[in-house]
């Protein structure tokens, strides 16, 4: 799901890093993978990877490729692919991802929606609408 | 044709032999020309203007890291136009292996070797940075956070950093600091057109390297500004006060470098 890489490989290829002790205020763009590890007020968006530490503290909207999160975060939450939320962390706001994993100890409150944006979710639709276009065929037929 | 600018500190202690060998093998390559003693005072930028409008169109500078950083805030005094009217180039002759990391990034070999380089002319496009439209550099700037300092970068955000932290803001990262750069898989180029701002923590360093987990904050920056810090080091040689504006120039200088550069 996460391209088989653990937070360290992810961080062999790191576009920025918040640490521990700084705070960011403002718009945090970026088109690489970003690592957050304090504070951040604003909004944040990638293309790349998020990774919230489970010490950061998370003010803003977020939008990013593929995330995993287990910070606290108070804002909407927008991923194309894979969200992962990571035991330890607090979720206050909607959700809207194309995948999504949540361990077990994650707090979450606001709503979910999934996107069609993952390969995955892609082919689960098409099988899903394959499977209710023949059933629909099959009931047709029975009634015929 | 090529002008010289040595440093004055190659009169002070005995380089004398070094040098001689220099000038013999920079005139069998064909690379002879006038040579300038290398000052801080306003007449050198109206010198260099000279040679530079009868031909000259490399400037070499013959020294050390420092040598290089004056020689920068020296150029970048001359008029842009007379700059541009032949394309001027930097090379550089490092002298003594101390002192001399911009060479090494540069892969220019030391003292006569360093000819050669100069005779293959292989230009690359460096970034410069400037701090408040008035002091150049060309490595990095560092200053510590004796109180809580901001820095407002490309006016999209805003670093708040806790006192106690040392903030390294780099354009080409020479030895020390390529180390911590290799470390921490950073991508560092002075040809990108932007800077790596590397806030390291004091306080937390050996709790947060026990953990695995970052304990730097990076980020890349094209300009930025900084609020509450007295004065910054510049390139490990000049003190900036008061710094505002600090901004990447892109491909500001044509160097003359080696094959083994470190990027």
């Amino acid at each position: 799901m996460f391209n088989k890489q653990n937070d360290n490989d992810i961080l062999k290829d790191v576009e920025a890093v918040v640490g521990p002790n700084t705070h960011v205020k403002g718009k945090f763009n970026c088109t690489g993978n970003i690592v957050v590890e304090g504070e951040l007020n604003g909004s944040i968006k990638t293309g790349g990877f998020l990774l919230v530490g489970a010490q950061a503290k998370i003010t803003a909207t977020i939008e990013a490729n593929e995330a995993k999160i287990g910070g606290i975060i108070d804002g909407g939450i927008k991923i194309k692919n894979v969200l992962h939320i990571t035991g330890s962390a607090i979720i206050l706001g909607d959700i809207e991802c194309g995948a999504l994993i949540i361990e077990e100890g994650a707090q979450f409150n606001g709503k979910c929606g999934m996107t069609s944006g993952s390969k995955e979710t892609k082919g689960i639709k098409k099988s899903t609408e394959k499977q209710k276009k023949s059933s629909v065929g099959e009931e047709k037929e029975k009634k015929k | 044709m090529h002008l010289y600018l040595y440093d004055s500190f190659l009169y002070t202690r005995n380089f004398s032999k070094i040098i001689d060998g220099i000038e013999t093998r920079l005139t069998d390559l064909g690379l002879n020309g006038p040579s300038v003693v290398m000052d801080l005072s306003n007449k050198m930028p109206i010198l260099i203007e000279k040679e530079l409008k009868i031909g000259a169109n490399t400037i070499v500078v013959i020294g050390n890291d420092h040598s290089i950083t004056n020689a920068i805030n020296i150029i970048s005094r001359v008029n842009p136009n007379t700059l541009t009217l032949n394309d001027t180039a930097i090379g550089m002759i490092p002298i003594g292996k101390n002192d001399n990391e911009i060479a090494k990034m540069l892969g220019i070999d030391f003292e006569i070797n360093g000819c050669e380089i100069l005779a293959k002319r292989r230009l690359e496009k460096i970034d410069l940075g400037l701090i408040n439209n008035n002091i150049h550099f060309l490595t990095n700037i560092n200053f510590y956070c004796d109180k809580e300092v901001s820095i407002e970068i490309d006016g999209d955000y805003e670093l708040i950093i806790n006192t106690g932290a040392n903030v390294s803001i780099i354009n080409l990262a020479t030895e020390g600091i390529r180390d911590v750069i290799m470390k921490e898989k950073i991508n560092s180029s002075p040809v990108d057109g932007v800077f790596e701002i590397i806030i390291k923590d004091a306080f937390n360093h050996s709790f947060n390297w026990l953990k695995k987990k970052p304990r730097l904050t990076i980020v890349k920056a094209k300009k930025f500004k900084i609020t509450g810090v007295d004065f910054i080091n510049v390139d490990n040689l000049l003190k900036a006060e008061k710094p505002s504006t600090i901004k990447n120039l892109r491909s500001k200088i044509d160097f003359i470098v080696g094959k083994n550069r470190g990027f």
